[in-house]
């Protein structure tokens, strides 16, 4: 007990430096945990331990870089865009699309497969640039930045790939300490400590020594948005965070980014097609069709849209403005059913 | 014919571009090599899985390839009356040419292409992108510490095969051929210059672990991110290295010969 005693002397200091949110809301959980405690012993213990995780939380907050000059501006909104174009080669993806994500809030981005709602992840993270318009985050233009300004501003961000892109050659643990060791100076068993929550969040702590072959494709997924939150980042995008999820950890993973969204008074980005759990968990929605914003409003607003396109998605009707098919030609025309040229088809 | 010459004309571009590309992709490497050293533990990590995981092959083809080179050694030195001078031929084949050679070749097929595969899978499936995206360069965090882990492997490989090459052609002449164990080293020792055969040897050596760790690690980094692109940047590696290594050694052999 002695030499807990002495850690946790060590913390105290470090906990009134670390007055951030996180720090206080870690204090306030070990207060309510020690009700449920039975003996003094254990309260202590945990106590010590909660208050070891407040201060790792506050050490994050701190480590990250101070860096923005423009972040003290008070702007309303965490993104920015603003009549943003992007194309690929000529294929044009993105025709002036322009939204707002306010700070704290969750936002979902839905549309159809193939309109452009990882494109546009991208633009936000400065993984590419518009051919037009501009892209703010936290008050910054992101085509402005320079290598290490991305830098500093990815490390703000949080993202969960489409298609997960854990580290192969890494265990479940190492990937979700990744970002933490490159990162942080903290000492290993505080990234054990912060590891462990994060991957407890997921449900899936007795992964940690798995490698991610050995893992579901949900499973993998979850892992994947373990570690896009690993940092704590300021914002955490989604790119299709329910698919391939059964209802019951759809569910929780909803939940989960709704919470963590809370905890961390991040602001959230939730690209998805999943329209029954988006409204019940975000903010406002975004509609893009054919390159351009086509409805938007907060769940309940969604609900009672007249709004031929966004009907069509909330009630999933078949018909109706979304074209179900990549652009091509006419079917019929390249099966050679056209009954146009019937001489040269009964020659051959 | 037109068409013949054209299509000459648009490799030859290719693969000047390509050549210049690589280039650069050296230069970004060394400029992203901080951390490979700062960090060692990472280019330590690379130095096992390119390294040591191709002692075996490079040790038993060393060893075999010397004991060849003694045998077909003894075959034409007899004529002549001098195979109390096996050794000196199997060492200094060794030394000079065959170590770093064939080592290369050998470390192009077993290290390079995995090199290629593994950076290029990543590619594939985003890894990299996902590591961008962390604020963690890729360029040093995993190109870097493999093209380290190759540069300084492959002396240290190529010095091991031409020792089991010369233990394996020691074999031969002992106890095949009967040759006086001593009177095999005292050759060996009175003929092998330091300077002249093993430190150009060395050079050799360095200079086809630094070309094979720039092809390995710039057909991963350019790999299309498909499976299909990956297969394709594997067997590049292979065929760019084992061409680089054997013209490399041409213009070196060139340049160090003293021609007495
Ligand atoms: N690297 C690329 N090169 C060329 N075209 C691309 C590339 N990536 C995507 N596209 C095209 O851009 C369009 C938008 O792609 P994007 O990945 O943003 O769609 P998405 O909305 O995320 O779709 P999904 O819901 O299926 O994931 C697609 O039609 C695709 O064909
Ligand atoms: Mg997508």
């Amino acid at each position: 007990m002695t030499a807990a005693a002495i850690k946790f002397g060590e913390f105290v200091d470090a906990e009134r430096v670390g007055n951030t949110p996180t720090a206080a809301r870690h204090s306030q959980t070990s207060a309510t945990g020690s009700i449920h405690c039975a003996t003094p012993a254990e309260t202590g213990m945990v106590n010590v331990k909660m208050k070891h995780i407040a201060v790792a939380h506050a050490t994050l907050r701190q480590q990250k870089p101070t860096h923005t000059i423009l972040s003290s501006t008070p702007s309303q909104s965490f993104v920015e865009i603003d009549n943003v174009d992007f194309s690929y080669g000529k294929r044009a993806i993105l025709k002036g699309i322009s939204l707002k994500v306010p700070k704290g809030r969750v936002v979902a981005i839905m549309g159809g497969s193939g309109c452009g709602k990882t494109t546009l992840l991208r633009l936000i993270g400065g993984q590419l640039a518009p051919s037009k318009g501009m892209v703010r985050v936290d008050g910054q233009d992101i085509a402005s930045l320079d290598r290490d300004g991305m830098y500093a501003m990815r490390r703000k961000m949080g993202m969960l790939f489409q298609f997960g892109a854990l580290f192969t050659d890494m265990t479940v643990f190492d990937n979700i300490a990744f970002q933490l060791r490159e990162h942080t100076t903290l000492p290993a068993d505080m990234i054990r400590d912060l590891v462990l929550m994060k991957l407890n969040a997921v449900g899936l702590r007795g992964t940690a020594k798995l490698f991610p072959a050995e893992l579901s494709g949900g499973m993998a997924r979850r892992v994947a948005l373990a570690r896009a939150v690993a940092l704590d980042p300021m914002l955490i995008m989604y790119d299709e965070p329910f698919a391939g999820l059964d209802p019951i950890s759809l569910s929780v993973v909803g939940q989960t980014i709704r919470k963590l969204n809370n905890a961390l008074g991040a602001t959230s980005i939730v690209v998805t097609h999943d329209i029954v759990e988006s409204m019940q968990i975000v903010d406002y929605l975004y509609f893009i069709s054919d390159g351009r914003i086509v409805g938007q409003g907060t769940p309940d607003e969604i609900r009672h849209s007249e709004e031929p396109f966004v009907k069509q998605f909330v009630h999933a009707e078949l018909d109706g403005p979304v074209p179900f098919h990549y652009p091509a030609g006419d079917f019929g025309e390249q099966l050679g059913l056209v009954p146009t040229l019937p001489a040269s088809r009964t020659q051959s | 014919m037109i068409n013949a010459i054209r299509n000459l004309g648009v490799r030859g571009i290719n693969a000047l571009w390509r050549g210049g590309s690589m280039a650069r992709f050296f230069m970004l490497i060394l400029a992203n090599s901080g951390m490979s050293f700062r960090r060692f533990r990472l280019t330590i990590r690379e130095i096992y899985f390119a390294g040591v995981m191709s002692l075996v092959i490079i040790m038993v083809s060393g060893l075999f390839i010397g004991m060849v080179v003694g045998l077909q050694g003894f075959e034409t030195l007899q004529h002549y009356g001098a195979e109390e001078t096996m050794g000196v031929l199997v060492a200094l084949s060794l030394v000079r040419e065959l170590g770093p050679v064939v080592t290369a070749l050998l470390f192009a097929s077993r290290a390079g292409s995995a090199i290629t595969a593994e950076i290029g899978l990543m590619k594939a499936t985003e890894q990299l992108k996902a590591m961008d995206m962390m604020a963690i360069d890729p360029m040093a965090r995993v190109v870097a510490p493999r093209f380290w882990a190759g540069a300084i492997s492959m002396p240290v490989l190529a010095a091991l095969f031409s020792s089991m090459g010369i233990f394996g052609g020691y074999l031969v002449a002992t106890l095949l051929v009967g040759i006086d164990s001593g009177v095999f080293w005292s050759n060996l020792h009175a003929a092998v210059d330091f300077r002249y055969d093993v430190l150009n040897g060395f050079v050799k050596s360095v200079v086809f672990g630094v070309a094979i760790s720039i092809i390995a690690t710039f057909e991963g980094f350019d790999a299309d991110p498909t499976a299909e692109g990956v297969a394709r940047a594997t067997t590049r590696t292979v065929v760019t290295s084992a061409l680089t290594v054997l013209l490399l050694d041409l213009i070196l052999t060139g340049f160090m010969l003293r021609g007495d």
